[in-house]
């Protein structure tokens, strides 16, 4: 990538597109495969930005508190 | 109450984390005695099991090392050979019943990630099934949960390298089942964090999402797969399920 950080806060319109229209295309998709039972995000998919506007169905706040129990990524 | 042990092991961190105080010691002990059977597999170079291995024919081999091949088999299989073992892993052979494994030569087994992936599973079912405990156990990353969970959940902060202003995202793990991240500096998707049935399928849906660039969405949403993937540019997309999430500094 050869944006600079300053970039990070633009997103590409196009990109926005095609990701949004890759998530339409997969409607009718193999079904049951595996399904979170309880506390997930009620919108089926959505889309945001990191640190901006959210684009479309940004993600909820939950009830959880206190600080995190372990972490995943970044190893 | 969460009571936590970490050291290192199979080339990374390992922590086990049980919701009684007095579970601790008993899943810590099963969990070392895993890792460091893994560890003398296939996480010690020329002198572990794997690296030591006579290639050309069935070899009887350790049940910890015919779990972990056959973890990356599976993981290469499902990913269509994205996430693959090694060139040539298509010819080796393996029984899981007799533990007889036969690596062809010139061919060069890597299992490590996906058998760290498949190991927290396995501690993970033990803890649980055998021993009644209800326990989250993470190899780098790679997070199994089995049994009783806190109330609200395991709280695991998802790294995405690079927060935001608003910090780190939270999601509460309240299921049995598995969370892995696969991260890229050059690819499409900075991370892509999978939730599944079990942490070997989290493992390998996160790191076939991320080698698919644009085309993940699309095909973890057909598998009804929870994700949080980040893009290169920042953007970020949730697929179908994916936990409420909170966030801390």
């Amino acid at each position: 990538m050869n944006s600079s950080s300053n970039d990070r806060g633009r997103v590409p319109a196009v990109r926005i597109a095609g990701v949004g229209l890759g998530m339409l295309g997969a409607v009718g998709g193999v079904a049951g495969w595996f399904t979170l039972a309880g506390g997930a995000d009620p919108t089926p998919s959505s889309l945001s930005q990191t640190g901006g506007t959210a684009v479309a169905g940004a993600s909820s706040i939950g009830h959880a508190a206190g600080p995190a129990h372990t972490r995943t990524g970044g190893s | 109450m969460v009571a936590t042990a970490r050291w290192d092991a199979v080339g990374t961190w390992c922590e086990v984390l049980t919701v009684e105080d007095d579970d601790l010691a008993t899943a810590a002990d099963v969990a070392r005695a895993q890792t460091a059977g893994l560890d003398r597999a296939c996480f010690v170079g020329s002198d572990s099991e794997l690296g030591a291995l006579a290639k050309g024919s069935p070899q009887l081999v350790s049940p910890l090392l015919a779990g972990g091949v056959a973890a990356a088999l599976r993981t290469a299989d499902f990913s269509g050979g994205l996430v693959g073992p090694g060139d040539g892993w298509q010819r080796v052979r393996l029984d899981t019943e007799r533990c007889l494994l036969m690596v062809p030569e010139g061919v060069e087994l890597d299992v490590c990630h996906s058998a760290r992936a498949w190991l927290a599973d396995r501690i993970a079912d033990f803890c649980a099934e055998e021993l009644g405990i209800g326990c989250l156990v993470n190899l780098g990353g790679n997070i199994a949960v089995r049994g009783a969970v806190p109330p609200g959940g395991w709280q695991v902060e998802i790294d995405d390298a690079e927060p935001g202003p608003e910090g780190r995202p939270v999601i509460p793990m309240d299921w049995s089942g598995g969370l892995a991240t696969s991260s890229s500096v050059l690819g499409n998707w900075r991370t892509v964090t999978a939730a599944a049935r079990s942490c070997e399928h989290a493992f390998a849906a996160s790191h076939t999402a991320i080698g698919l660039g644009d085309g993940a969405p699309r095909w973890l949403t057909q598998r009804e797969l929870p994700a949080r993937l980040v893009h290169a540019d920042g953007v970020v997309v949730h697929t179908n399920g994916w936990p409420r999430q909170r966030w801390i500094a």
